[in-house]
């Protein structure tokens, strides 16, 4: 019985796990097909991969996705954690109220917020392009560092701080020895976090970019008008790969490492 | 003296915020009720009373809300069961497995979702599958099924993660207390695991639910005759005939989509502090 | 997930981050170049004469993006604020661009090649003096069919709405083609103004929804090559492209009349490259080029001499070169002014009906989810009573 439920168990992971591969499987494989067809495989080959290689405007889209997201990740990162430091010294009334408005991008659904932005855009006429995007992409990162940095904050011990300046430090070499360290972390894994969420936003980079910055996203929907070619799959492939062996070497030391 | 720095120090944040996310947000609103002419500009609800009355954008509305909510059910269905099977592994394969389940999330989800596309579309595996099993034409794509798999395909981790973590966090002496009182495996579900889980299956809801509701490249590439709030939207603002960036019947159905949004949202944080109060009770 | 992975994990992921970015930064670099826009229908140019044309000219960097109908060319190029340099709408919409004076004149006499553009092309209504526009590819519109699938002769729009082909039929998500198709059907002018027509066709298409697997562009013809739908409106080039691609399938300009269309190169005032624009249309002109760009994209090329060039068995095709009399009842689109509003409100409604019952508020789902909703408030309001009752109970202790 118990070995019943066990095997049980196992299929049931198994089938979700085929679930959520499947599609990513069948991409990569096709990614590798000598012909054109997403359907039909009709041999082995690297040829979409030289393709992605030499097709500019891709890689040009693959540049920009990486430039808007290690900006607006950095940009979100000072603001965002000045926007802690600011909430952490309000009063009441004004945090809950920064808060509630700081929490609107991450509560919100994604296109209202990129329609909002849109229209921002073309009310001030900001031209859509990277400066739009950046904005827009530093607008949604914001709430997820200060939300990663607050905590960090909260925990502080006032009294080191105030012993560090006792002890003749300056204000802001107090800040850099005693306080920086201690919300390191938080500050690192929100600049992580906005990395990624801007590496992978679609809806909002689709709403505020125009013909002269696209992001690999808007890129690749405007080719699913049309019959997307196999070089996408080969780029994906590629992206995936570099995240899942990044994951599972990373994932698979750690249980070494705390052995030791 | 040190009051006012405090104050000086908020100003930039509170300028920030009400540029970049009050503004925008009352954009929409001013869109969707005054019309600029040369002329001037003018107040007026006639895009409000259209949206409203619109039999077709009612109709898109209500399917938007049937396919999250059937998303959402089918998640839970299957994601409950699994983050509880999780949650029961030895460490090491838990980690593993835990990785293997997000590793998607890392992907692009349009990439995620065209991928999907390809196995369900005329050609593809999953249609020649079906076809050959005698489904008609098997194919998927372009019926309400396929919307449907397509956001529990992309969503379902979102609802696993949350409530896994929550099975984790919950206190075993708990469980062996109620095992020790004689509880069988269900009761100890019913009245331990499952009403310490209620907060975390509220997050992954919402996580879940408001993405299905508002989203429109789902639809757009697994079923291009079904209509959604947020096709219409993205319709009404960039691809549709008379698309125009200020569209005010698109900032109108915006506007309202946002009302829905934080409606649901609300709902739901309330059943979240309702159980944990519930929760504390026990 | 994010939170929980710890500092090593953070510090190689960032690390690889910078490296791929670093990479990615070298290899294109930054430039100093000029910036020229472009603008087309998407899947409309020789991949290779964008590449010529930075060679020959290494001051201009080309930004080209797609658009796939005019309707969403003109959203873009309205309210982007993208400073677009080269346009390729199409004849009504360039009228359009005109009308509300958004165009550029263009001096066609720096055009050395511009007394080979076809006669019968040049002084078209929509810009009789040929000051604004330069001819890019022209075609016309009609059927795609399947041999293999379809049974007998195809030379009416009839076969459209034909039920036997329920669910085989593929039609185009643009609002003047497909209702072109509905008001020829009907004995209209395409170019009608007529409201109750134009209604009329409407309704048309939306008896035919149920017929209709798809509604598309550019994406609709791969499932027609590969042979899954029998019907498919579309235009003559990606028609031969797509009869090159497959052998089975067939193109047919119907007999009641249609669509001929000319797509034009425009320079919009949004430009800030007036020169770039003029050298890539110059260069778009050359006969060289001309040719690469007709022998990809299956189109009629607009330039008598290179028409020469092209394969005698392409100049003697119908699809390529339509004889005089399938042409006979053609007509060109104009552009209808406040008319537009009235096809664009018949075609939403079109895509936004649900098919049998269109036009009912869908009352089962509303019946479903009120209940639902009225369930979860009474249950709300109980557990609230249950909860005080508790707190009665808990004090009273």
């Amino acid at each position: 019985m118990k070995k019943l439920t066990a095997i049980l168990k196992e299929c049931y992971l198994a089938l979700i796990l085929l679930f959520l591969y499947a599609p990513i499987g069948l991409m990569i494989a096709m990614s590798f097909n000598s012909g054109t067809s997403r359907a039909r495989f009709e041999g082995f080959s690297f040829s979409h991969y030289k393709e992605m290689l030499a097709d500019e405007m891709m890689l040009n889209a693959l540049k920009n996705t990486l430039i808007i997201a290690l900006f607006a990740s950095v940009v979100a990162t000072i603001i965002g954690t000045y926007a802690a430091f600011a909430i952490g010294k309000m009063g009441p009334w004004m945090k809950s109220s920064a808060i509630k408005i700081l929490n609107i991008p991450m509560l919100n659904a994604e296109i209202v917020t990129g329609i909002s932005l849109m229209l921002f855009f073309v009310f001030a006429s900001v031209p859509l392009g990277f400066f739009s995007l950046l904005i827009a992409h530093t607008m949604f990162n914001v709430p997820y560092v200060t939300m990663s940095v607050l905590p960090k904050i909260r925990q502080l011990n006032k009294s080191t701080y105030e012993a560090a300046l006792d002890l003749g430090a300056s204000p802001l070499l107090a800040f850099r020895k005693i306080v920086l360290p201690e919300i390191m972390p938080g500050i690192l894994s929100g600049a992580l976090l906005a990395f990624t969420l801007s590496l992978d936003d679609f809806i909002i980079s689709y709403f505020t970019s125009g013909s002269d910055f696209m992001t690999l996203s808007v890129y690749i929907n405007s080719m699913t008008k049309k019959s997307i070619p196999l070089s996408v799959n080969a780029l994906s492939t590629i992206m995936f790969t570099v995240v899942f062996v990044l994951l599972l070497v990373v994932n698979l030391r750690k249980p070494a490492k705390e052995k030791e | 003296m040190k009051k006012i720095t405090k104050i000086l120090l908020g100003i930039p944040l509170y300028i920030w915020l009400i540029l970049f996310t009050v503004v925008p947000l009352l954009m929409i609103f001013f869109y969707a009720v005054f019309e600029i002419t040369p002329e001037g500009i003018h107040f007026t609800t006639v895009h409000l009373t259209d949206v409203l009355t619109n039999v077709d954008y009612i109709n898109a509305t209500l399917r938007s809300i049937h396919y999250a909510v059937i998303s959402t059910v089918v998640c839970l269905l299957i994601g409950y069961p699994l983050a509880y099977i999780l949650a029961k592994l030895p460490e090491r394969r838990r980690n593993f497995m835990s990785v293997l389940l997000l590793l998607p999330m890392w992907m692009n989800f349009l990439i995620r979702t065209y991928a999907l596309m390809s196995l369900i579309d005329e050609d593809g595996v999953i249609t020649k599958i079906f076809s050959a099993m005698g489904f008609g034409s098997g194919m998927l794509k372009g019926t309400d099924a396929a919307i449907i798999i397509g956001m529990v395909y992309n969503f379902l981790p979102f609802l696993i993660l949350p409530i896994y973590t929550s099975m984790m966090k919950i206190d075993h002496r708990l469980v062996e207390a109620a095992q020790d009182l004689g509880g069988n495996a269900f009761v100890v579900f019913r009245k331990v695991i499952f009403p310490l889980t209620v907060p975390g299956m509220v997050s992954g809801i919402t996580m879940v639910f408001v993405p299905c509701v508002t989203s429109f490249i789902i639809p757009q590439l697994l079923n291009n005759n079904a209509w959604t709030i947020g096709k219409l939207i993205e319709y009404k603002f960039v691809s549709g005939a008379d698309a125009e960036a200020v569209s005010p019947d698109g900032s109108a159905l915006s506007f309202f989509l946002m009302i829905l949004v934080f409606l649901c949202m609300s709902v739901f944080n309330k059943i979240d502090q309702g159980d944990e109060e519930g929760g504390a009770l026990l | 997930m994010l939170k929980q992975m710890n500092f090593r994990r953070i510090g190689s992921l960032a690390l690889l981050i910078l490296l791929v970015l670093g990479v990615c930064l070298t290899g294109t670099g930054c430039s100093s170049k000029q910036k020229l826009y472009i603008f087309n229908w998407g899947d409309y140019i020789a991949p290779e004469i964008l590449d010529l044309f930075e060679a020959e000219y290494p001051q201009y960097d080309v930004i080209y993006d797609n658009f796939d109908t005019n309707e969403t060319m003109y959203q873009k190029l309205v309210s982007t604020n993208t400073p677009y340099d080269v346009l390729v709408p199409s004849d009504y919409m360039i009228a359009r661009l005109i009308q509300e004076d958004r165009l550029h004149k263009i001096d066609t006499s720096k055009i050395a090649n511009y007394a080979y553009i076809r006669e019968s092309l040049k002084g078209a209504a929509f810009d009789p003096n040929d000051e604004y526009s330069v001819p890019y590819l022209w075609g016309t519109l009609g059927i795609v069919y399947n041999k293999k699938l379809v049974k007998g002769p195809v030379d009416s729009w009839d076969v459209l709405w034909d039920p036997q082909y329920k669910g085989n039929i593929l039609m185009m998500d643009s609002v003047r083609d497909s209702m072109a198709a509905a008001l020829i059907k009907l004995g209209h002018s395409l170019n009608t103004k007529d409201p109750e027509a134009i209604k009329a066709a409407g309704k048309l298409l939306e008896q035919q929804k149920p017929l209709v697997a798809q509604y598309g562009v550019d994406d609709i013809k791969e499932p027609m090559i590969n042979g899954n739908y029998a019907l498919c409106l579309h235009y003559s080039g990606d028609a031969l492209w797509m009869m090159q691609q497959n052998p089975d399938l067939e193109y047919a300009i119907p007999k009641e009349g249609s669509n001929v269309w000319i797509d034009s190169m425009v320079i919009p005032k949004t430009s800030k490259n007036y020169d770039g624009a003029m050298a890539f249309i110059e260069f778009m002109c050359r006969p060289e080029i001309a040719f690469l760009n007709t022998d990809y994209n299956a189109y009629s090329t607009p330039l008598t001499n290179v028409l020469e060039m092209v394969d005698e068995e392409m100049v003697n095709n119908h699809v390529y070169n339509p004889s005089n009399e399938e042409t006979a009842k053609t007509e060109a689109y104009v552009h209808l002014g406040d008319t537009t509003e009235l096809y664009n409100t018949a075609w939403e409604k079109l895509r936004l009906s649900t098919g049998a019952e269109s036009g009912q508020i869908d009352w089962p789902l509303v019946w479903l989810y009120g209940s639902l909703t009225l369930i979860g408030i009474v249950l709300a309001i109980a557990s609230k009573i249950r909860k005080k009752r508790l707190d009665k109970i808990r004090y009273s202790d």
